[in-house]
């Protein structure tokens, strides 16, 4: 970093307006019912409760920003919400701080280690669980292409002909590749074998089928409230997306929309505490507290994303319905949550490695074919 | 000159309203005739251009007609009416030669080449400007570019050319010695002239007829000289030449004379050109150079003035003095008669006939 | 010779005409100095960091220095000696250490594809090498890949202090290890794709706007003020709206069930079914960069259209032109400057945009510039956007040079 970057970070600090008042937090996240979530489940009431103040701020994934606060050393994040991805680019780069998990962990309400209290270990060092998701598709119910017959596969997710119209799926190759490769046929345990093995072309190849057919049609969506919207307004058919937003907006806005469970893609969520950040104490104490198994409990009140901790699901199961909000009124979550039994009969568990390791080989390989399409 | 049509251009019954609300042309009712240099005369605002424009196409009549050769062309838009014009910023297109400008018309009118060179040639001759062929309008001075826009105007032989105000951005000299050679122009091509100025030196040096416009109205239509020395209402005496006033009301009328008492009191004896009956308004008006100075001569008036202002002017002098209660009385004095002693406050009697002296419309 | 002439204080001529114009040059300068100043400060040397930046890599070669000197002496056409691996051993052993591993991984795998891995998994693997053994055969064991001399070459490739591969990447194509430079595989080629598409988009941008603002610009030359002012600022409102507000507005009119589709539907022009596609395509590109860029068109051919007396088309047609032949022989040429200003401007905008674009047209609007923000934002691959810009810059200056040979620069008219 280059020393002029430097006197220009420290000018835009010196001018910016100094609010060192208050302890705070910054916590990033991906916006929309997702953060609303994650507010009302644990980030008001940890602020209630420390004096801390948290302040939310959205994104839409990558590494790219905390990568060019790092370099130009304004620092401005404490806590990001990240993919599985991502804590392990971020972490092998330095970007993260590294966890001793048991100690800077509580165990779970059950009494279990916080190691093993979460259903799955961390894929490196820095990340600590927060979610299970799925990315599956939605379609409008109202749509009068489908005149009565409605989709409920992958396979009619990338066909247009049996089901003509505008797919949207996911601006980046995440989702997309596995989704086409379930389309063509691969068992949906097998995804990431075949992706070795030519599996990128030919998902690509089975994408370009559903783009470029005058009967289908592709737009790309990269914040999450973008699928449930674009499928209300009509400009698209299906959109894939996180079920948490498709479910919030059946839910709570009452759109005339379906999931389809099939071939989806379950995939886990975590947090990671930014090294060197503006506050980066009070953000692991905020941390602590939020993938507490009373925090990752709170926020599935709020959205049908399940928790990471086997205690969390404890605390809703003894309580359900659960999920409660103004529009709704009280909602069983289990049967709605991505790892329900009936959610998970066909799905593709997502391999962060295989995208760390292949990153930019996947991005050339996507961004080629998006701008060829 | 028998052959010719005394009506070649007609307005009829023409009246011209830009806004709806206000007529800027008035019943306008015109002929001009074949080969005639025909003046537009008035102030600014009085609708001469209006009439031209009409004439070209560019305006259409709100009421009225107006013929060209006899066809009525209200209905005929301007590029098929064959009418040349002459514009007061020159209208030279910037971006083509002088030779190129010329050739315009005649490209249009698809004459040959041959016949292009040939008539550029001519008409360039005749405005003196042979030699200039290639010059950009940007490289001519104001006279030459006026000199282009002429020749441009002539050079496809229109029988009728229309110029509105083409002098009016060049220098005094410059701009006399044009009104003769414009004159000179018109005289050897016999073409019809419809001119519009408002400098009344140059409608009375240039023209053949000259129509006095004002308020949107032909006040007269004569020739320069009868307009200078017979106007026929107090706007058009006051507009040509100058001109001493005096208002009064008639007292006594007989045929050839009127006995008019001033609003000072005295009695004038005038020529009744506008007047009918006693007791009608009057505005008096007399030409400074019809004023004979110490008269001894039997003329009808005589007064007594006062000399308030002596102003040199090289051939003559002018003296401004009070004349029964007109303070702004002019008189013209030759300078060959520098034997006479002037000096303000001086008493001098002046006299005149009754003849000169006209009493018009108030 | 003439005598030399002297000022009436007795001075050379000469030598105080220069006095006289030195002071006068002086007050030039000063009042001049802070725009200089800004911009060499703030266009002159960031431009030239960022030509240095697109053959820079420096930092790269700073991480792997002694690998990089014992390579010179290596010339690749077997197998690398235990020189070159122990000493690449260590430097790596000192990057895990210090956490910059991740950055080598990235920088390699701009050389050769499946370095990311190759180097986070050896990276993972380091603590257990036997530093007594062979280094090769122990890199082999962790990676088959380094038993393939393609990535030893890269490496020594890919440590150079510089070099300019980045400006072959920019037009899709590659240097290979022998020297050779062939195009990428056709599935990844994409900038030419993008630099032809941004030149097609600019070129019927430019057009669009062409058509648009030429009759808009000529009715604001002729109508009284009054009526003008209210024109000019409905053609102005773009630049007063913000790029959000903008986006969205044009959401609400283009998408499928929007105001534009609902009236040509309840129009009966277009059934329902078979709502017309105006977002998300090509279609959409062009409307939001035509309005965008429509006044930067209209700004110069109305200050040209201003100064045409209108009594130039009177001439003409008093002549006999016809109105339509006095518009293409008189009017129309005398708007060139104005025409080619308000182009070239567009046109230049045009091949810099990429956020409206891209939100309005999808992935039909993906420009060059996309690319170069996507390299400095989400890649991270600052050299290949600088890179690129270079040329997008190369592109500009060499618009701007045929302008000149063409139309001249003094000719043109900004308004
Ligand atoms: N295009 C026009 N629109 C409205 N009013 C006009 C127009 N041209 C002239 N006028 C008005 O008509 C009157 C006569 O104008 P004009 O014929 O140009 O007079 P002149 O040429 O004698 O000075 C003026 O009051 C002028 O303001
Ligand atoms: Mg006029």
């Amino acid at each position: 970093m280059s020393r002029l970057t430097k006197l220009i970070s420290l000018a835009a600090l010196l001018v910016a307006p100094s609010m060192a008042t208050a302890a705070e937090v910054n916590v990033v996240s991906w916006g929309g019912a997702y953060t609303e979530s994650q507010k009302l489940g644990y980030g008001d009431p940890y602020q209630e409760m420390s004096g801390v103040q948290v302040n939310w701020i959205d994104y839409s994934g990558g590494l790219s920003e905390i990568k060019a606060q790092v370099e130009s050393g304004a620092i401005t994040w404490d806590i990001i919400d990240v993919y599985a991805r991502d804590t392990i680019i971020g972490c092998d780069e330095g970007l993260f701080v590294e966890f001793d998990f048991d100690n800077d962990f509580p165990a779970g309400v059950n009494g279990m280690k916080a190691s093993d209290d979460f259903f799955a270990p961390m894929p490196s060092d820095c990340a600590v669980g927060n979610i299970l998701y799925s990315w599956n598709y939605a379609y409008n119910t109202d749509n009068i292409n489908f005149d009565g017959n409605y989709p409920d596969s992958m396979e009619d997710f990338f066909n247009p002909d049996k089901y003509p119209g505008v797919r949207s799926i996911y601006s980046s190759a995440m989702s997309n590749l596995e989704f086409a490769l379930v389309a063509d046929g691969v068992p949906a345990s097998e995804v990431y074998d075949y992706m070795e093995d030519n599996g990128i072309d030919r998902a690509l190849d089975k994408l370009t089928d559903l783009c470029t057919n005058p009967k289908g049609g592709c737009i790309f969506w990269s914040a999450g409230a973008q699928p449930p919207e674009q499928l209300v307004s009509g400009e698209a058919i299906m959109a894939t997306g996180w079920n948490g937003r498709h479910f919030n907006a059946i839910v709570n806005e009452g759109s005339p929309m379906k999931m389809v469970w099939d071939g989806q893609i379950l995939d886990y969520e975590y947090f990671v505490l930014v090294k060197g950040g503006p506050n980066q104490e009070e953000a692991m104490k905020a941390l602590q507290y939020f993938t507490s198994s009373e925090g990752l409990a709170g926020s599935a009140k709020h959205i049908a994303y399940a928790p990471f901790r086997i205690s969390s699901l404890d605390v809703i199961m003894a309580d359900e319905p659960w999920f409660y909000s103004e529009q709704a009124g009280a909602v069983e979550i289990m049967p709605h949550m991505p790892t329900a039994p009936a959610n998970t009969e066909n799905y593709v568990l997502m391999n962060p490695e295989w995208y760390a390791d292949n990153n930019t080989e996947i991005n050339d390989a996507w961004e080629a074919w998006k701008a060829n399409l | 000159m028998n052959s010719k049509k005394s009506d070649f251009v007609k307005f009829e019954q023409v009246d011209k309203s830009y806004d709806g609300k206000e007529l800027v042309v008035k019943g306008l009712d015109l002929d001009i005739a074949e080969g005639e240099f025909l003046t537009l005369l008035g102030p600014s605002g009085s609708g001469k251009t209006t009439t031209l424009m009409m004439l070209a196409g560019f305006e259409t009549p709100t009421n009225g007609e107006i013929y060209f050769d006899g066809r009525p062309i209200n209905n005929i838009p301007p590029h098929k009416r064959g009418i040349g014009m002459v514009f007061q910023n020159y209208a030279l297109f910037p971006h083509l030669s002088v030779y190129e400008n010329l050739a315009f018309p005649l490209k249009v009118r698809k004459v040959d080449k041959s016949e292009i060179e040939e008539r550029i040639n001519k008409t360039l001759k005749m405005v003196s400007l042979t030699g200039f062929e290639n010059r950009m309008p940007a490289q001519l001075s104001g006279g030459q570019q006026q000199r282009v826009a002429v020749a441009r105007a002539l050079v496809f032989d229109p029988k009728l050319v229309l110029m509105d105000e083409p002098l009016g951005a060049l220098d005094k000299n410059l701009r006399e010695s044009m009104q003769y050679e414009l004159k000179h122009i018109h005289e050897s091509l016999g073409v019809t002239v419809v001119y519009v100025t408002h400098d009344q030196g140059e409608a009375l040096t240039m023209s053949n007829r000259i129509a006095v416009f004002n308020d949107g109205k032909v006040q007269q239509l004569s020739g320069p000289n009868e307009l200078y020395e017979t106007p026929v209402n107090s706007f058009v005496a006051s507009f040509i030449g100058e001109n001493n006033t005096f208002t009064g009301t008639v007292k006594e009328i007989a045929s050839g004379s009127a006995k008019i008492e001033t609003d000072s009191g005295e009695t004038i004896v005038a020529n009744p050109i506008a007047v009918s009956s006693s007791g009608e308004k009057s505005r008096i008006s007399l030409r400074p150079e019809r004023v004979s100075i110490d008269p001894n001569e039997q003329l009808e008036n005589k007064f007594t003035s006062e000399i308030r202002e002596i102003i040199y002017h090289g051939d003559h002098t002018r003296v401004r003095v009070n004349l029964l209660g007109n303070d702004e009385f002019i008189l013209k004095v030759p300078n060959a008669s520098s034997d006479l002693k002037l000096n303000v406050g001086d008493k001098l009697d002046l006299g005149w006939s009754s003849h000169d002296c006209r009493a018009l419309d108030y | 010779m003439t005598a030399e002439i002297r000022t009436s204080d007795g001075e050379l001529l000469s030598v105080k005409l220069k006095k006289v114009e030195r002071r006068r040059r002086t007050t030039a300068f000063l009042l001049a100095a802070p725009l200089l100043f800004f911009i060499v400060f703030a266009y002159v040397i960031p431009i030239f960091q960022m030509l240095g930046r697109s053959i820079d890599n420096a930092e790269m070669n700073s991480f792997l220095t002694e690998t990089h000197e014992v390579m010179q002496t290596w010339d690749g056409s077997e197998m690398p000696g235990e020189d070159v691996t122990s000493t690449f051993y260590y430097e790596l052993k000192t990057a895990v250490e210090n956490k910059y591993h991740g950055k080598i991984a990235t920088r390699l795998n701009y050389e050769k594809g499946g370095f990311t891995s190759l180097i986070k998994k050896t990276s993972r693997k380091l603590k257990n090498f036997d530093e007594n053994a062979n280094f090769l055969d122990q890199f082999i064991d962790v990676h088959k890949k380094w038993g393939d001399i393609e990535y030893w070459q890269a490496l020594k490739r890919g440590t150079d202090a510089y070099h300019f591969r980045k400006y072959l990447t920019t037009f899709d194509y590659e240097q290979r290890f022998d020297g050779s430079i062939e195009r990428i595989p056709e599935k990844l080629r994409i900038n030419v794709t993008l630099w032809l598409r941004t030149i097609f988009v600019a070129v019927g941008v430019t057009f669009c706007c062409f058509i648009l603002a030429y009759p808009i610009s000529h009715l604001l030359s002729v109508l009284p003020t009054r009526y003008s002012n209210l024109l000019m600022i409905c053609v102005l409102l773009p630049f007063w709206t913000s790029l959000l507000v903008r986006t969205s507005s044009w959401m609400v009119l283009l998408q499928k069930q929007g105001v534009l589709n609902d009236t040509l539907v309840s129009l009966g022009f277009v059934a329902d079914e078979s709502r017309l596609e105006l977002m998300y395509n090509m279609t959409g590109t062009f409307i939001a960069m035509t309005q965008i860029l429509l006044p930067f068109m209209v700004l110069p051919l109305y200050s040209v259209m201003k100064t045409i007396s209108p009594s130039l088309m009177r001439a003409a047609t008093s002549m006999g032109a016809t109105p339509f032949h006095a518009f293409r022989k008189i009017y129309f040429p005398l708007t060139y400057a104005g025409i080619s200003a308000g182009s070239i401007l567009v046109f230049v905008l045009a091949i810099g945009y990429y956020i409206t674009p891209a939100l309005v047209g999808g992935a039909k609007g993906i420009l060059i510039s996309n690319r170069i923000a996507y390299h400095m934002q989400q890649s991270l691959d600052w050299s290949l956007a600088t890179a690129m810009a270079t040329v997008l810059l190369i592109a500009v200056l060499v618009v701007y040079w045929l302008y000149n040979k063409i139309v001249g620069i003094d000719n043109m008219r900004l308004g």
